[in-house]
């Protein structure tokens, strides 16, 4: 059980320990890690935890979910991040809960029993070859053909796209000039034709994917929200889905591995590293606070994008400093193949993924401190 | 060292060959970090880099690697080069023989172990050639086949130390322009990759922090040839200096490529991308066993922290 600065309610801290009783059948499983290789096990765990009704935890009543609260979303996937099990499926959060706010009775009835069953899955299709941090300057067209769509560009970075059964995609439909407001929304079927989807080796030994998109068709019925009106809709579904995206207990894991390593090396006695895993110990603290609030600001309804992109940016880094400081200590046995050596790789693109460290800083600059922005 | 970082014009054409010749290896502009394959070891021994012994030449020639990625235990072969003679120094160099070099310390992890002939046990300033009684291989990070050995000492060898010197001078150069290759790959990324409708270097947040990079290696690499330049007037000061290059070289790569892989964004993370072929190799290059503990040794003496006696 992981050591998390926030007790819940007791019957918050019931669940709890009902999660971590479900997660002991899939110790060892790392679809944390490996989500890509591990598919078939994963994709095994996600049904189990739709037959617990937790992929809908969060959702309304109406919508088919139990209706409890951003607590308990955040004690279910930090757990499982702790455990490493799994992350948050894109489906059951920022899919679903754009659906419930913003989709039609039809789509509801389409998507969320399927999510809510842990059947289906999706990636997000929103990176582009010119177009990363400046999500507004996408390009992928889509021209309205009487029922369909016609969809032309290209995605990149998409993560597991090799294994999921739509991509939630932004695309151009109104002009360039236009930026943010000339986007929408759609869930595009994988599997259509036009599609292919390539794989894109990362240095962790898993995979994203570029997913070309040549003419395919997408039904009108499958854009979410009004035409060129995707800006508003993207943030609304981060609002509230930030407090499951970073789990803080990934780092205590994290770091508890680090000490076991220190210790097997016979390390744990040097007065330099009992500094630095002092300093790393106190790091992870304070990642779990800035977690919670974020919690508190979903919780409550208040707006958070400072404190969501504060939390990122400590827990990216802290993932690094973490990783980082068996080398960093010179100890060359990090060098060798295992659990150190993997962190270090993986870690490297907690500062890219999600929105960049430089972007994250931005954006508490300008939205925290009125500051510049972004240079 | 009078104010001239230049190496000479021997040293000079002795780079524009390596370069030359790097290139044509890997066919682009770095090696990628594939496993080391003897035979390209061979064609590099071809050249007769190996018998070089003036440290200017041998700086020379490892910028030059340094900057295209090449693999292989370089700095090791320079040093051995100075130990080993007769027979053995002449197989050494041509590429026949290969030699692991290392301190032993705690789980007897020893640099290149898995696949050398011979081996050189060091202790701070001494060396001793050594038979391998074990060796089990182990797969590292930056791809180079080390193994956890037991050694058993032979003889000691004559002139560890300036050989020792002449390794850390050596790995200084080659990180110092490992560091510079991915910081200048990063500045013209920087320069063409648009975002927000700017070029991505006009953000401070990008630029500065390569040219902080850029200062720090600019220090390492002028550090290295002052040391080249003090190893070859035999001065007191070589071993202090070599040892000093060797580490501000390897904070200076290793902070590079951290800058790097984040101004290259998601491109960066893929294996396609350019930063983790160099980035892997610094990172092992930088973590000899007792290696650190060595150089800080021979600072904090120099420094007067502690005295020779107490090391
Ligand atoms: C592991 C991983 C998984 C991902 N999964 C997905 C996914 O599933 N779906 C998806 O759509 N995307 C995904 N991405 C893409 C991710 O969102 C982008 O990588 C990220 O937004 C950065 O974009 P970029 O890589 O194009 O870098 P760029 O935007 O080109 O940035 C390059 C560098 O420039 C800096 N920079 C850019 N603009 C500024 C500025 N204004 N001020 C200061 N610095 C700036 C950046 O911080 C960075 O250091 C994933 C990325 C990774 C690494």
């Amino acid at each position: 059980m992981s050591v998390s600065l926030f007790v819940g309610s007791a019957e918050e801290e019931e669940f709890r320990a009902d999660v971590i009783r479900f997660i002991s059948e899939y110790r060892g499983l790392n679809g944390f890690h490996f989500q890509g290789s591990k598919w078939p096990e994963v994709k095994a765990l996600y049904r189990a935890i739709g037959q617990c009704g937790w992929m809908s935890i969060g959702w309304s009543d109406a919508a088919g979910g139990l209706g409890r609260s951003a607590v308990r979303e955040f004690i279910l996937w930090d757990e499982m991040a702790y455990a490493r099990v799994a992350r948050p499926p894109l489906g059951a959060g920022i899919v679903a809960k754009t659906l419930i706010a913003h989709g039609t009775e039809a789509q509801k009835q389409k998507w969320l029993p399927p999510i809510r069953a842990g059947e289906k899955f999706f990636s997000l299709g929103y990176s582009e070859p010119g177009a990363g941090s400046d999500l507004a300057g996408l390009s992928t067209r889509a021209d309205l053909h009487g029922d369909h769509y016609v969809v032309t560009g290209e995605k990149c970075w998409t993560s597991y796209a090799q294994d999921s059964d739509y991509l939630w995609t932004l695309v151009r439909t109104g002009a360039v000039e236009d930026r943010g407001r000339g986007l929408s929304l759609m869930i595009l079927d994988l599997h259509a034709p036009g599609v292919s989807v390539r794989p894109l080796p990362t240095i962790d030994g898993e995979q994203l994917n570029q997913v070309v998109l040549d003419a395919v068709e997408v039904p009108v019925e499958h854009r979410i929200g009004p035409e060129n009106a995707a800006w508003r809709l993207v943030k609304d579904a981060l609002d509230v889905e930030r407090h499951v995206q970073f789990p803080p207990a990934r780092l205590r894991r994290d770091l508890e591995e680090l000490v076991a390593w220190l210790r097997k090396h016979e390390h744990e006695l040097d007065p330099v590293v009992q500094r630095t895993v002092a300093a790393l110990g106190v790091g992870v603290f304070e990642v779990e606070a800035l977690a919670l609030l974020v919690l508190e600001s979903v919780v409550k309804g208040r707006p958070g994008d400072v404190e969501a992109a504060q939390n990122k940016l400590a827990h990216a880094e802290l993932s690094q400093k973490i990783a980082r400081a068996p080398f960093e200590l010179g100890l060359s046995e990090a060098l060798i193949y295992g659990p150190i050596e993997f962190l270090y790789r993986q870690s490297t693109w907690e500062t890219i993924g999600g929105g960049t460290s430089e972007i994250m800083r931005s954006v508490v600059a300008r939205q925290g401190l009125g500051l510049g922005g972004r240079s | 060292m009078s104010i001239d970082f230049s190496l000479g014009e021997e040293a000079d054409a002795i780079a524009q060959t390596l370069k030359r010749f790097a290139r044509d290896q890997a066919g682009g502009a770095v090696v990628p970090c594939a496993r080391f394959s003897p035979d390209l070891w061979r064609k590099l021994c071809g050249l007769e880099i190996f018998s070089l012994t003036g440290a200017k030449e041998i700086v020379a020639v490892m910028e030059a690697l340094g900057k295209t990625n090449f693999p292989g235990p370089l700095a090791t072969t320079f040093a051995a080069a100075q130990l080993f003679e007769g027979d053995d120094r002449a197989r050494i160099v041509s590429g026949e023989m290969l030699v692991a070099m290392g301190e032993l310390h705690g789980d007897g992890l020893f640099p290149w172990a898995a696949i050398a002939q011979r081996f050189v046990w060091c202790e701070r300033d001494r060396a001793f050639a050594a038979r391998a009684i074990s060796i089990e291989p182990v797969e590292t990070l930056g791809c180079e086949p080390w193994g956890k050995v037991r050694l058993e000492r032979e003889s000691e060898f004559r002139h560890a130390g300036r050989a020792l010197a002449i390794a850390d001078i050596a790995l200084g150069a080659y990180l110092a322009q490992a560091g510079r290759y991915l910081v200048e790959a990063a500045s013209e990324h920087a320069k063409t990759r648009t975002q927000f409708g700017r070029p991505i270097g006009d953000y401070q947040a990008v630029a500065h922090a390569l040219a902080r990079c850029a200062t720090e290696l600019a220090a390492a690499a002028a550090l290295t040839r002052v040391a080249a330049h003090s190893f070859d007037a035999e001065r007191k000061n070589c071993r202090v200096t070599s040892a000093a290059a060797k580490v501000s070289a390897g904070k200076a790569a290793n902070s590079a490529s951290q800058v790097v892989h984040q101004v290259f964004g998601a491109f960066g993370v893929t294996e396609e991308g350019p930063v983790f072929p160099v980035a892997r190799r610094i990172r092992q290059l930088t973590l000899t066993p007792g290696a650190d503990a060595t150089a800080r040794a021979h600072l904090l003496e120099h420094v007067g922290l502690i005295r020779s006696e107490s090391v």
